[in-house]
């Protein structure tokens, strides 16, 4: 996969999520498209494309709806990070790893949200936010469940969990 | 590259980050020219597109609300009769307020021009990470937009301009948890001020400056002219009134007139210093708040 690719994606997923998918919210959370492709191709292309897709988004993130510059950028770089330690020693041929991945790094991507805040600006009351994170880290899961199976065939020529491939 | 020299990287790109958000904390009076022309280039994309998407929203929204109408034809029954009430004892005051007008006029009094100056947008991008309530407008620099600039729509008050772009501009919502908005109530005698701050699930929480003062649920507030806001914005209606013994604080809860969720127009009323200095005078009022 060229980087050029990989940066195109990140600008289009940033410009949909902040556009077009707005209007597919539940329980007033949306999916976090940055997560999902970033674990997808961290897990299936690697290391270092994610950390490319995750400056590029991030990035834009911070400039157009970012409180400040750097954070999301900061918090995605850590998940990336954290991912790629722990895909060494997951098995990336079954339908659990991805969605393992995507719920550990949106549990820290709020995490790392929650001290950012902390240090910088006020205590948020997380009790307001359970449902929400409850609410993303279900969608990001399911979603990142068919663009990680889809990515996988399309990447090994044969179906994610097919054993006898 | 090693794994040490991996890490090494991950160390020095995560503190520079750092640096950057300290940096770049309570917004900048001026972006980098790069942010702006880069805005200047996705904003018509995003453009269309958010307008794609609240097309589709607008189709589908009779159809999903539609076990809701009974409830909401009470609702708006209610209202309608409450409104009612209000049309009486508003005409009173219009003519009031014509008299008024004449003896303004008779002694050539100024108005403050901010208000012939408003300028109006489209949003073109929502916040993605939940966290945020913030929001990005097609109308930047170019169109006389400055830093602190309120915004409004047809329903009340919205926010207020957090970064400028040239043709972009950054909103955050009064529904944000950082927000503050200096309030009193929309009534003729009695009238009690305070302060109003955002949470993060569309609800405002407010504290009165006079721990005896008398507020009622179903009341509405409008901007006090203390703070960043300029007089006289609805803000919202009041759903809870709660007392705080341990501090000797009237709280109150405040559902916001705006409906945060379905904003697509907005106007935005430039910084003037006049609210500049009102501004301190709020700050002022909340250091003494906190002392107390």
């Amino acid at each position: 996969m060229k980087y050029r690719s990989v940066v195109l994606l990140g600008i289009l997923n940033f410009i949909l999520s902040s556009s077009l998918l707005q209007i597919v919210r539940i329980n007033d959370a949306m999916a976090n498209l940055c997560i999902i492709f970033s674990i997808v191709i961290m897990a299936l292309v690697s290391e270092k494309h994610a950390y490319v897709y995750v400056l590029v988004y991030g990035f834009l993130q911070d400039v157009f709806l970012g409180r400040m510059i750097g954070a999301n950028v900061f918090t995605y770089l850590i998940i990336v990070f954290v991912a790629a330690r722990l895909i060494h020693v997951l098995f990336v041929g079954n339908y659990v790893t991805p969605i393992f991945l995507v719920i550990l790094s949106t549990v820290m991507y709020h995490f790392v949200f929650y001290l950012i805040t902390f240090f910088f600006q006020a205590t948020v009351p997380l009790e307001m936010l359970y449902v929400k994170i409850i609410t993303e880290v279900v969608l990001n899961s399911l979603i990142a469940l068919f663009v990680y199976a889809f990515a996988f065939k399309k990447i090994n020529g044969y179906k994610l969990g097919d054993y006898n491939a | 590259m090693n794994e040490r020299l991996k890490k090494l990287t991950i160390f020095i790109a995560g503190f520079t980050l750092v640096i950057l958000m300290i940096l770049s904390f309570g917004g900048r009076e001026r972006i980098t020219f790069i942010e702006s022309k880069l805005g200047s280039v996705l904003t018509p994309i995003q453009k269309v597109l958010t307008q794609f998407g609240n097309f589709i929203d607008n189709q589908t929204e009779p159809i999903i609300n539609v076990l809701n109408y009974k409830d909401l034809n009470e609702t708006l029954s209610e209202e309608n009769e409450y409104l009612k009430e209000q049309v009486v004892s508003l005409t009173m005051t219009q003519k009031e307020l014509a008299e008024l007008k004449q003896l303004k006029s008779a002694l050539k009094y100024v108005d403050t021009e901010s208000t012939n100056r408003i300028v109006t947008g489209n949003v073109i991008g929502k916040d993605i990470g939940n966290w945020y309530n913030m929001f990005t407008i097609d109308v930047g620099a170019d169109h006389g937009i400055t830093k602190n600039s309120t915004v409004i729509n047809g329903k009340g008050l919205v926010g207020q301009i957090y970064e400028v772009g040239e043709k972009w501009s950054k909103v955050i919502s009064i529904v944000d948890h950082k927000s503050s908005v200096g309030f009193e109530m929309m009534r003729v005698n009695n009238d009690y001020v305070g302060t109003l701050n955002g949470t993060t699930n569309y609800e405002l929480i407010g504290e009165l400056f006079d721990p005896k003062a008398e507020v009622f649920v179903d009341e509405y507030i409008v901007t006090s002219g203390l703070g960043l806001y300029p007089k006289g914005i609805l803000i919202g209606q009041i759903y809870e009134v709660l007392d705080d013994r341990d501090q000797l604080l009237k709280r109150i809860k405040v559902k916001p007139s705006v409906d945060f969720r379905k904003i697509d127009k907005v106007m935005v009323i430039p910084f003037t210093r006049e609210l500049k200095q009102n501004h301190s005078e709020l700050f002022n009022y909340d250091m003494k708040l906190e002392q107390n």
